[in-house]
């Protein structure tokens, strides 16, 4: 009781965040080795990833830490275009407990990066990119979720995500110096704000059979936006004369999608077919027909009294749509448990949503076929409070893109034609606590 | 517990330690077309030139290079130099090393003007390299004619003949089976011809460019000129024609020369070309005859330019 109330009190408050890591390389090595495949079958933290509904599952308390590593090299013409690697620590907890004679649980997953808590940036809509990899492994990753378990079988999960975007003014007033910049006497005021935005998870599960668990998760979408405006007011001259330009102004702001999730549904199942093989399938459906372009919208205002009609600032051109589409990717894993050992399998494919870069944009992305391996063992509690087994698991995958030609339209294409291909090595190393 | 401690180590060993670099972007590993935008040298008290340019002269003009990769690194540049023997007016081609672009060249005369078609003055080379051998086209009189080297540029036999008559200012290129060269016509508009064997080359019946009389704000609005050719094979084995070429918003005013920048147009077949999408150059007045090398991700733009009262070359660079 003590424990569901501690987990209500954590969900309520929760100031959960969920970002994108583990989309792009799955969370934890159980997760990891079997390629995600986990909607049905995530036993161990990695549920407040997958599916929340799991973390009700098991009624002991459990923390799993370990750290992750992803090594992209994705390639442009066989030149490596300097996607950088993610990896930094993954932690999980799961506090199960009873309430009015249902199990519930509350379950937490971190991925804390340990180059960038968060990486913003924006590029020009014409500058190549794999989209996909460009800012989404570098985030922190936090999610917080509650769980219960119901009759027969039955298992839900829901949780609160949310990231921030950020929407800042820089002000600056007083006198521009001219011609000596030097001269210059400007106040400066910066008022920046870390918006939230909130995005739910949700997960079912039901043992069906005793040796069979559907599952079905939901993961909504959300876009980070950055908001940046500069405003400069004031004369322009030198001190203590007639300002050459009286009260000008000068406004520019930008915004840019810094990051999209897009919405998830999973189903997906897990088959105990003998006592020592479970099979895990998910099928994940990921909504990418609405994603934008991430490139900057640009507003300029721009008033210099007496010159102004010798500044000559063009509208911006409209950005072009991305044109991704929606995508259903597969995933399989098989874990086969003997000798105290478990050993681990799985392959999932993840057709690109981006067409082939044909116009004025450049956000490339390829196919995904991924090939995944893990192991597990189990050592015996250290005593005192840790009178549980402890488990150890590692998980080592690597995802290829299929090289993939992107022909031009037009001949004078500002970029050209490019191949665009690569690989990404990932791993991560894990244990699990058990109290 | 051995594990454990095992575990540990591997996770401490992760925690930080540089598993990867911290880099990202790729800018630098960008593919390139050559269609820009260029940066042109930016001003280095420390060297011995005045960049961007490269090649000048007090007293004599350097205009319409030709750039070529030179053995070992850096480029060869041909460029046409106005002579210094009487009468005013003729020019020569004349060969220098750039090693870097940092220092000036050496220069040696490579070509004259000794064909009475030529009419006292050869220059504008373009060139093609065919792997035994450099085939240069040059501007000479009112036609255009071919020469052939075998030792890297540095000798020339002459065709005899021009290889196409009422044209100017050459650029060339060869896919493996077809020559195409670009050319001004009469009417100052960029005209080009083809051809199976590189000498005898047929005009196409309309001119590629013309000035964009329609768009007031077009950087050649006014005039086009100086062609620059060149067939690139991009990543994915397809290649195209690219063209540089100058072009001037507004007409030149007394006594001064038009304010000429670089623009980009390409085809596919030598047939079809299709300027860069907008109004804007890729290399900024004041800049033109341009010749462009690229080499995998990275290129170099060599254009001429006023320096003072004389023309001499400058140099740009792929961003």
């Amino acid at each position: 009781m003590k424990a569901a109330a501690i987990a209500l009190g954590l969900a309520a408050a929760s100031t959960a965040a969920h970002a994108n890591p583990a989309d792009a390389f799955g969370f934890g090595a159980r997760g990891q080795a079997m390629a995600g495949a986990m909607v049905a079958g995530a036993n161990d933290t990695s549920a407040a990833y997958y599916n929340p509904a799991l973390l009700a599952a098991d009624p002991r308390i459990r923390i799993d830490i370990g750290y992750q590593l992803a090594m992209p090299r994705l390639t442009v013409d066989g030149r490596d275009t300097g996607v950088d690697a993610s990896r930094g620590l993954a932690l999980g907890l799961a506090v199960p407990g009873q309430l009015l004679g249902a199990r519930l649980a509350v379950g937490a997953g971190l991925f804390l990066p340990d180059q960038h808590i968060t990486r913003t940036r924006t590029l020009t809509s014409s500058q190549p990119r794999f989209a996909l990899y460009d800012n989404r492994p570098q985030r922190l990753f936090l999610a917080a979720n509650l769980a219960v378990r119901l009759p027969r079988g039955i298992y839900l999960g829901a949780g609160i995500a949310y990231m921030s975007s950020t929407q800042g003014v820089v002000a600056l007033d007083g006198l521009v110096g001219f011609p000596d910049p030097s001269s210059s006497q400007l106040d400066l005021a910066i008022d920046v704000d870390l918006k939230t935005i909130r995005y739910p998870q949700v997960g079912a599960a039901w043992e069906a059979l005793p040796w069979l668990t559907l599952g079905a998760s939901y993961r909504g979408g959300f876009r980070l936006e950055i908001d940046q405006t500069f405003d400069i007011t004031g004369d322009v001259g030198s001190p203590g004369a007639d300002p050459v330009v009286a009260n000008g102004m000068l406004h520019l702001r930008s915004r840019a999608q810094d990051l999209f999730q897009p919405a998830q549904v999973t189903v997906g199942a897990a088959a105990r077919l003998s006592r020592s093989l479970t099979l895990d399938f998910d099928l994940a459906w990921h909504r990418w027909s609405v994603f934008e372009n991430p490139a900057a919208r640009i507003d300029i205002a721009l008033d210099l009294g007496p010159f102004q009609d010798l500044v000559d600032i063009p509208p911006q051109e409209p950005l072009p749509a991305p044109h991704y589409h929606d995508i259903a990717i597969p995933r399989l894993g098989v874990e086969y448990d003997r000798g105290g050992a478990r050993w681990r399998a799985g392959y999932s494919y993840e057709p690109t949503p981006a067409p082939p870069q044909r116009g004025a944009t450049n956000f490339i992305d390829n196919d995904k076929h991924t090939f995944a391996l893990g192991a597990g063992v189990d050592r015996a509690g250290l005593g005192g409070i840790i009178l549980q087994p402890i488990s150890f698991d590692v998980a080592l995958a690597a995802t290829w893109l299929p090289s993939r030609d992107h022909d031009k339209l037009v001949a004078a294409d500002p970029i050209g034609d490019y191949r665009s291909a690569g690989v990404i090595i990932s791993g991560s190393v894990m244990s699990r606590w058990r109290f | 517990m051995r594990a454990l401690i095992a575990f540990a180590c591997a996770t401490a060993t992760g925690c930080g330690f540089g598993f990867a670099d911290d880099t990202s972007g790729g800018r630098d590993e960008l593919p390139l077309t050559g269609a820009g935008p260029w940066q042109k040298l930016a001003p280095d008290l420390d060297t011995p030139i005045a960049e961007p340019f490269v090649i000048a002269d007090p007293v004599l003009d350097f205009t319409e290079a030709a750039l070529w990769p030179r053995p070992g690194g850096g480029y060869l540049v041909f460029v046409t130099r106005e002579s210094a023997e009487a009468p005013v007016g003729d020019t020569e081609i004349w060969l220098g090393e750039l090693p870097t672009l940092r220092e000036p060249p050496t220069l040696t005369r490579v070509l004259g003007a000794d064909l009475p078609w030529e009419e006292g003055h050869v220059g504008a080379p373009a060139l093609v390299d065919l792997g035994d051998r450099l085939v240069m086209f040059y501007a000479g009189g009112t036609a255009i004619g071919r020469a052939e080297s075998t030792d890297g540029g540095r000798t020339w036999t002459k065709h005899g003949a021009p290889v196409l008559t009422d044209a100017t200012s050459p650029g060339a290129a060869f896919d493996g089976s077809r020559w195409v060269v670009a050319y001004v016509d009469p009417d100052h508009a960029i005209a080009v011809a083809s051809s199976t064997d590189g000498v005898a080359f047929t005009p196409t019946s309309a001119p590629i460019l013309t000035a964009r009389v329609d768009d007031p704000d077009a950087f050649d609005h006014d005039q086009v000129d100086a062609p620059a050719l060149a067939w690139l094979v991009e990543g994915t084995g397809r290649g195209h024609f690219a063209l540089w070429y100058a072009g001037a918003e507004k007409p030149a005013r007394p006594n001064m020369p038009a304010a000429f920048a670089v623009g980009y147009a390409a085809s596919w077949d030598g047939v079809t070309w299709s300027r860069l999408a907008g109004n804007r150059p890729i290399a900024s007045a004041p800049a033109t005859a341009p010749t462009v090398v690229i080499e995998g991700n990275h290129g170099a733009l060599a254009f001429t330019a006023p320096n003072g009262v004389r023309q001499a070359i400058g140099f740009a660079t792929s961003r």
